[in-house]
């Protein structure tokens, strides 16, 4: 019995664990090993066209989770983002950078979308359903909470810091927690193209 | 995480660049607050000298942002008085509010925390910077673009007040 649960699960094992030896140990970032299969959300644009966010072959993903009335650390990762692109030069075409707002309350998808082309007119911004943006919050294993702030703040949101890099099959690879450097970031982006 | 790191030196630190003339430290000095007294709204009204300010900018900036929408500021300010000061309230021309925040991040999930004070010890410095200590610019008036300044004003628990240029950057 458990000799043939063994062989089935085999050839779905042995995969990921080659793969994870392909790129193990040289991620500037904290490698997930195996890395982990996301599953595709999709999210409406502005306009009703749609965006998914399932994997593109050929295109690694930059994934970071914020929301617009945040002042600091999302504006410092979206900077970030920005050196990353311009750093990667010709091949930046190929990667996707990813904002995904955890107020979509607050955060309208025209409001989510500006603001990330604020950052870089590529960039894509998203703002999803309450169940769809805890569903992928969920699949990347993080929260967000909803905190009391002032009269001149309104709320504030308590969000994962991380930016999450995504391989071209859809798998989480990287996880870089906030202030590891665009460098850091730049040169694992580059290991996937 | 990088905002744990102790600051790199700041452009304006107190010490002059080697090579640097005996008279460039006093001379930085007397033009810093000379700048720091122009920004006072009071600065030329009296007969007496201004008060030297209770605190010396080593470093600043506001990051960019369209009008109506949030900033936020990063001051280094050093005290060189032999008492601490403590700072309640920060105000600015330029935004409806200001706030005084820190970001605390455990296993990975940021939470924004409000300050009352700041207090700047006696002899020393306190360094804001992304991630961790910064004003939260709120409702900002205008277009804040790289180039602008924004005009902060410090107001002291002992009643003083102090204006700071913050220039405008990207990012």
């Amino acid at each position: 019995m458990r000799g043939r649960l063994i062989a089935a699960l085999l050839p779905a094992l042995l995969p990921p664990l080659l793969a994870a030896c392909d790129v193990a140990g040289s991620f500037r970032g904290m490698a997930v090993e195996p890395p982990r299969e996301i599953p595709g959300f999709s999210f409406v644009l502005p306009g009703g066209t749609r965006y998914a966010t399932a994997a593109e072959a050929g295109r690694p993903m930059l994934l970071f989770f914020g929301y617009t009335h945040c002042p600091d650390v999302c504006p410092t990762t979206l900077a970030d983002f920005a050196r990353v692109r311009q750093a990667l030069g010709e091949q930046a075409s190929r990667v996707r950078f990813v904002f995904v707002t955890v107020d979509p309350e607050r955060d309208t998808p025209e409001v989510a979308q500006r603001y990330a082309m604020g950052f870089d007119s590529t960039f894509v911004g998203l703002s999803g359903d309450s169940a769809t943006t805890a569903g992928l919050q969920q699949a990347f294993g993080v929260a967000s909470v909803r905190e009391p702030g002032s009269e001149a703040t309104g709320y504030l949101v308590g969000h994962a810091s991380q930016v999450f890099l995504l391989d071209d099959r859809g798998r989480l690879v990287a996880i870089h927690p906030f202030g590891s450097g665009w460098d850091a970031l730049a040169a694992d982006v580059r290991r996937l193209l | 995480m990088t905002w744990c790191v102790p600051s790199r030196p700041h452009p304006a630190s107190r010490r002059p660049a080697r090579g640097a003339g005996p008279a460039a430290a006093p001379v930085a000095a007397v033009a810093l607050v000379a700048l720091l007294g122009a920004c006072g709204t009071d600065a030329g009204k009296n007969d007496t000298p201004a008060e030297e300010p209770p605190l010396r900018l080593a470093a600043a900036w506001a990051r960019q942002a369209d009008s109506g929408k949030i900033s936020a500021a990063y001051l280094t300010l050093e005290n060189r008085a032999d008492a601490p000061v403590a700072i309640r309230q920060f105000g600015s021309e330029a935004v409806q509010a200001v706030e005084l925040h820190e970001n605390m991040t455990e296993d990975g999930m940021t939470h924004m925390h409000a300050r009352a004070i700041l207090e700047v010890p006696a002899g020393g410095r306190v360094t804001m910077a992304p991630g961790g200590l910064h004003l939260m610019l709120i409702g900002t008036q205008r277009t804040l673009a790289p180039g602008d300044t924004v005009r902060l004003t410090l107001e002291m628990e002992d009643g003083r007040s102090q204006q700071v240029a913050v220039p405008v950057q990207r990012p």
